[in-house]
């Protein structure tokens, strides 16, 4: 659905390239999503998917068409969600969905079904100026929903959400891949990544440096480990062994021979462990 | 169309949340009434009353005493007090031999031109002298008639305030999508650039026609030809409106722009100046393109000079096939394809 093939992108002359010769894939139907901290160029790439900035080097088929032509026909089946909230104040919420949705000549969602699926719904006749941050960010996702796109672009959807919230949309974006809709999702939420992507690339200075299933990423860089604790005599004490280590092994063993145990929990490494150990460098 | 009446609501209801067609109706109305109230129909010369001392030995004019003696006075000490209290009227001196003007030192040199030659035919007839009783007159330019005063100022508030508004709201708007971000969305929408530049303009021409009618219904009444206001309304504002967007687009702000906005609207205004008084020697002022709307404006309430009116709508049409591609390539370029970081 989506070729990137040796992506470049600088924003001036003499600047260093923001975007360094990227190349990913992503199969219809699929979560995508691109993990990197702030400014590690998720949002560029995302501009030059969408057509808002140009290609500099380098190429995008989008659904087998060079995205430097892309004309009505792309932006009629594509939805973009910004990062930034980018609305118009003055109008309702509602009327910023009804006046976007009649920009496009394909069936579009009724705004008041959409504004509740985003819980927006007894909002919808206040301006949206004077909606709070985390209701301009719903709205913002509505309107990227309202044509029912193909392909689905959201830039950091789920910041500054509350978790119940963020659970709805994260449902509405499963629903929209169980449907078959193909979605690009920049992130730094290592949980948001983990829980919907199907396939990740880690981000870092405009490079891609590592790109797999968190599945994969996890059994590549993750080590396993186990959370116990115990009665150390009148003490309760807690301690994290890794198995693959023989001494730990051992440890472990002599403490569950001769303590009562109180918990056990597994654990594995989580999207932004492993970032941390490939970059050096935290997500947020 | 589903996609252009989609932007044009925006716009629309942008623009009335806004209040821009609240501020256009006050405006208009507070006009009429500075018209109708503030200005007189006369002010200058002709208007200007004549005290008059006759310092000749014997009363050379006879007839003064009998048609002029409320305009007589007893010295040079009345007189003056009298041109004082007055700051508009003018004293005349008759000596035996001539006589002698006293201006109030305000008047431009054409005012005391015309004074004089008025006050030497006025003696001549007083003596019975009418070399020319019967003079004709011809004009050969664009002018014919003289509207009164406040008549007169009508064209000029048009012309001004629509293009003043018109450049200003539509920058406004511009600014603002861009401020909000909306014209973010709207670039990854597939409406294009026709759709968002036509409905501004829509909105635009409407902010104006709504203006221009109100005042020029309360101005006025019926005595004009609405047919040719709206034309020269709707084609004045169109292109202003084009005018606005084509700068406009270049400037992420309106902070940054406020300074082209004045440059532009003191060109603009300009011919005010050839407007009020056409004998100046500004001729240039006249490829100014509000010249013609103003001048449009006074014929039309006039109701005179169709000629020099379609001329004025074939030059705004000219001007706006010229801008419309312009505008519509550049926006294109810059305002939808580039992104403004």
């Amino acid at each position: 659905m989506i070729e990137v093939k040796n992506l470049s992108h600088k924003y001036s002359g003499n600047s260093d390239y923001s975007v360094k010769d990227i190349s990913f894939g992503i199969k219809q139907g699929e979560i995508f999503g691109f993990l990197g901290p702030s400014g590690a160029g998720k949002s560029t790439v995302q501009k030059i998917l969408t057509g808002l900035l140009k290609l500099q080097n380098g190429s995008v088929k989008i659904d087998g068409k060079d995205v430097t032509s892309a004309g009505t026909d792309f932006f009629e089946k594509i939805g973009v969600s910004f990062e930034l909230p980018n609305i118009y104040e003055k109008l309702t919420g509602y009327e910023n969905l009804k006046f976007y949705a009649g920009l496009f000549r394909s069936k579009t969602f009724d705004p008041y079904e959409v504004l509740e699926w985003v819980d927006l719904k007894d909002a919808a006749g206040k301006k949206a100026g004077d909606y709070s941050k985390g209701m301009k960010q719903r709205l913002i996702f509505a309107r990227a929903i309202i044509n029912d796109p193909e392909i689905l672009f959201l830039d950091e959807p789920l910041s500054g959400l509350d978790p119940t919230t963020a659970q709805k949309l994260k449902k509405i974006i499963i629903d929209f891949r169980s449907r078959g809709k193909t979605i690009f999702l920049t992130t730094h939420n290592m949980f948001v990544a983990d829980e919907l992507c199907d396939n990740v690339a880690f981000i870092n200075t405009g490079e891609i440096i590592s790109m797999d299933s968190p599945k994969n990423l996890k059994l590549k860089y993750g080590n396993h480990s186990l959370k116990i604790e115990y009665t150390d005599g009148e003490k309760t004490k807690t301690d994290i062994f890794f198995l693959e280590k023989s001494e730990d092994k051992e440890q472990f063993k002599n403490i569950v021979d001769k303590n009562k145990i109180i918990t056990v929990h597994s654990g594995e490494a989580t999207l932004e462990e492993i970032f941390i150990k490939i970059t050096g460098r935290r997500l947020s | 169309m589903k996609k252009f009446l989609s932007v044009f609501m925006t716009d629309f209801t942008v623009a009335k949340r806004n209040m821009f067609f609240i501020i256009v109706i006050i405006l208009a109305v507070l006009y009429s009434l500075i018209v109708h109230f503030l200005i007189p129909e006369k002010i200058g010369i002709s208007s200007s009353p004549l005290f008059i001392l006759d310092n000749s030995d014997n009363g050379i004019y006879a007839d003064l005493k009998v048609n002029y003696s409320q305009y007589l006075t007893e010295n040079e000490e009345d007189l003056k007090k009298k041109l004082n209290k007055n700051s508009s009227a003018y004293g005349i001196i008759i000596y035996n031999d001539t006589y002698k003007i006293i201006f109030q030192g305000y008047e431009s040199e054409k005012q005391k031109n015309v004074i004089l030659a008025s006050a030497k035919t006025f003696f001549d007839s007083l003596k019975g002298i009418y070399l020319f009783p019967d003079i004709k007159s011809e004009n050969i330019g664009d002018y014919s008639s003289e509207l009164p005063l406040n008549k007169k100022m009508i064209p000029i508030l048009i012309s001004t305030d629509i293009i003043i508004l018109c450049f200003l709201f539509i920058a406004v708007m511009i600014f603002q999508e861009k401020q909000e971000g909306g014209i973010y969305a709207y670039r990854v929408s597939p409406s294009g650039t026709l759709n968002y530049i036509s409905s501004k303009i829509l909105v635009n021409i409407l902010i104006s026609y709504v203006f221009g009618i109100i005042f020029i219904f309360l101005s006025l009444g019926f005595s004009v030809n609405y047919f040719y206001f709206s034309l020269l309304i709707i084609l004045g504002s169109f292109l202003i409106s084009l005018f606005g967007i084509f700068l406009a687009q270049f400037y992420s702000s309106l902070n940054e722009f406020i300074t082209v906005a004045m440059v532009f609207n003191m060109i603009m205004i300009l011919p005010v100046i050839l407007y009020f008084d056409p004998l100046m020697n500004l001729k240039i002022f006249r490829i100014i393109i509000s010249y013609s709307i103003m001048l449009s404006a006074d014929f039309i309430i006039k109701g005179e000079n169709l000629s020099y009116i379609i001329k004025t709508f074939i030059n705004l049409s000219v001007w706006i096939a010229f801008m419309f591609p312009l505008t519509y390539f550049s926006v294109r370029k810059t305002l939808i394809k580039k992104v403004i970081l």
